[in-house]
């Protein structure tokens, strides 16, 4: 069996998990403002890509940071190297499609919290910025923590966007799901086996513990 | 140090169908704040606080300038140094009672002295043993004697306290009120509590270990009679009720009007009673039950009433009178049940 798209996998998958984490939570406040103009917009671009063809998103991603585009050209006269078809690429295409679960989850959270104890902070002295890191986020901390684990197993298993950005090049951006995918094209199906094993029980021992973490927050 | 003074305030807002226009001037002391639910009492609160921005008017404590709408001054709320105690008490369930209360102590002061003062103040509300224990294992009475001690540990310029003691049994209610009276007077700043339950708006304002508190008035100019010391009688009571509607100053703009007794400064509270909006055509809240005509209302009203606080039979008409004319008479509890029956009435025919 291959270690190495597993070990990719994993990579990207840590990156891009912080990346739509704090994002993520950063427009899930904003999302939980009630007076933010362009809210529902927004609320609508975020959530876009839980819902489409992941062929459609990388293609808009291809658009938005290729070679061609403002972002890759500024993106590879800072680094020398491009975005797309590179290790880069495949750690944006996890973090696209992992930002939509954390926004989702982590204003769930946030929004859970009871809106007097914030303005009981802010009565007791503290400016927002210390009500919001006092109270309002250790509050919603479990269910922000179970948001960053459904990122994680997103971003770990993420095929069709990486695949348009990043390609499929092997030892370079050939994660696990997609090596998965050669494997059992070719008839490998042996070396398939281990990667789709790790995959698995990492998924579903996300998944146990999510569950855990958000329903001892419905009981607090 | 906060620098004691009277809280003077004069704010309009308007949210919604609902409008607001009061002007109050609290002495140091307890103030009771006495009206139904839905008559502004918490709107009030709010912008006094700093919660709620009026739509213009100035509140202004011991010298200081929280709000100015001519002069655009508006104090962030947690600038203001102010202790606001809210009906649902609002303690933070991931802090300990101790943490809780240290949470709004000066931050400039060093830790050890943050936390001396904390327990200090958590014992003085009978309430030490709790420090280390979390808000989820507290009873009812434990969580409001925290909630109190966190208001009154930041040594504010002014209290606020909603609806605090609606949780708790008469017995219970009576030792804290002695409690609260003798801190607020310790600390020597307005603090005005509101409340719908004229039970315990009495309660805060008489019994045994009433005290004046500093700077607080003339106690009798000219209401003799009253007593301003010791518990108070039945009588005494339907004695402010007649009071209250023969208000010495009544500001009524919109939907609220407020009424100050005349012996207001007699005493080191006073009762200010806002009109139920049930009779305010200026109300239009949504969410209220259907109404009734106005009569029979009123003999609902009094059904209610009766049934709950049953009092000695010589007081009987009065009660009635007071019934129709004053505020605040009735526990919303009581005055709901009367609109449901209102309603499933009406939806027979």
């Amino acid at each position: 069996m291959e270690w190495a798209p597993l070990l990719l996998s994993f990579q990207v998958a840590i990156i891009a998990t912080v990346i739509a984490g704090v994002l993520g939570v950063a427009l899930a406040l904003l999302l939980t403002q009630p007076r933010m103009p362009g809210r529902d917009l927004l609320d609508v671009l975020v959530t876009a890509p839980m819902v489409l063809p992941p062929t459609v998103l990388g293609y808009y991603l291809l658009v938005a940071i290729g070679r061609r585009s403002a972002i890759g050209m500024a993106f590879e006269s800072l680094t020398g190297s491009s975005i797309v078809f590179t290790r880069t690429g495949a750690v944006v295409a996890a973090t696209i499609g992992a930002l939509p679960f954390v926004v989702k989850n982590a204003r769930a959270a946030l929004e859970g919290v009871d809106p007097t104890l914030m303005r009981a902070a802010r009565t007791l002295g503290a400016g927002p910025a210390r009500a919001f890191f006092t109270v309002r986020l250790p509050l919603a901390w479990a269910g922000i923590v179970a948001a960053l684990m459904v990122a994680f197993a997103k971003s770990l298993g993420d095929f069709g966007v990486t695949l348009m950005v990043a390609g499929n090049i092997p030892g370079q951006t050939q994660t696990a799901s997609l090596a998965i995918y050669d494997a059992i094209q070719a008839n490998r199906e042996r070396d398939a086996l281990g990667m789709i094993a790790v995959l698995s029980v990492v998924a579903i021992s996300l998944l146990y513990v999510v569950n855990k973490l958000t329903g001892k927050r419905a009981d607090v | 140090m906060p620098a004691p003074g009277p809280l003077s305030a004069s704010v309009a807002l308007r949210r919604g169908g609902f409008e607001l226009d009061a002007n109050v001037v609290v002495p140091p002391g307890i103030t009771v704040l006495l009206g139904r639910s839905g008559s502004g009492k918490s709107t009030l609160l709010g912008a006094v606080a700093g919660l709620l921005r009026p739509d213009r008017g100035r509140v202004m404590v011991g010298g200081h300038t929280w709000f100015d709408g001519a002069a655009g001054v508006d104090v962030p709320v947690h600038e203001r140094g102010l202790a606001f105690v809210f009906q649902t008490l609002a303690l933070f369930p991931h802090k300990n009672a101790r943490e809780n209360v240290e949470y709004g102590i000066d931050r400039a002061l060093p830790a050890a002295e943050r936390r001396q003062r904390a327990l200090s103040t958590l014992e003085r509300m009978r309430v030490a043993h709790l420090a280390e224990r979390r808000p989820a294992t507290f009873s009812g009475g434990e969580a409001q004697r925290v909630a109190l001690a966190r208001a009154f540990a930041r040594s504010p310029r002014l209290v606020l306290l909603d609806e605090a003691f609606s949780a708790l049994d008469r017995d219970r209610r009576r030792a804290l009120c002695a409690d609260v009276r003798e801190a607020v007077a310790d600390l020597g700043v307005p603090a005005i509590m509101v409340t719908h339950h004229q039970r315990e708006a009495r309660e805060m304002a008489s019994g045994p270990s009433l005290s004046t508190p500093a700077g607080c008035g003339p106690r009798h100019p000219g209401g003799g009679h009253r007593r301003a010391v010791g518990p108070r009688t039945a009588a005494d009571h339907d004695d402010d009720l007649d009071e209250r509607r023969s208000g010495a100053h009544e500001m009524r703009r919109g939907g609220v009007a407020m009424t100050r007794p005349a012996a207001a400064a007699a005493r080191p509270w006073l009762a200010l009673a806002l009109a139920g909006c049930d009779t305010t055509p200026s109300h239009s809240d949504t969410k209220q039950m259907p109404r009734a005509p106005r009569s029979r209302m009123r003999r609902l009203e009094r059904a209610a009433y009766r049934d709950r606080d049953r009092r000695p039979a010589g007081a009987g008409h009065r009660r009635s009178a007071a019934g129709r004319g004053a505020a605040g008479l009735l526990r919303p509890g009581s005055a709901r049940l009367a609109h449901r029956d209102v309603a499933r009435r009406s939806g027979a025919t």
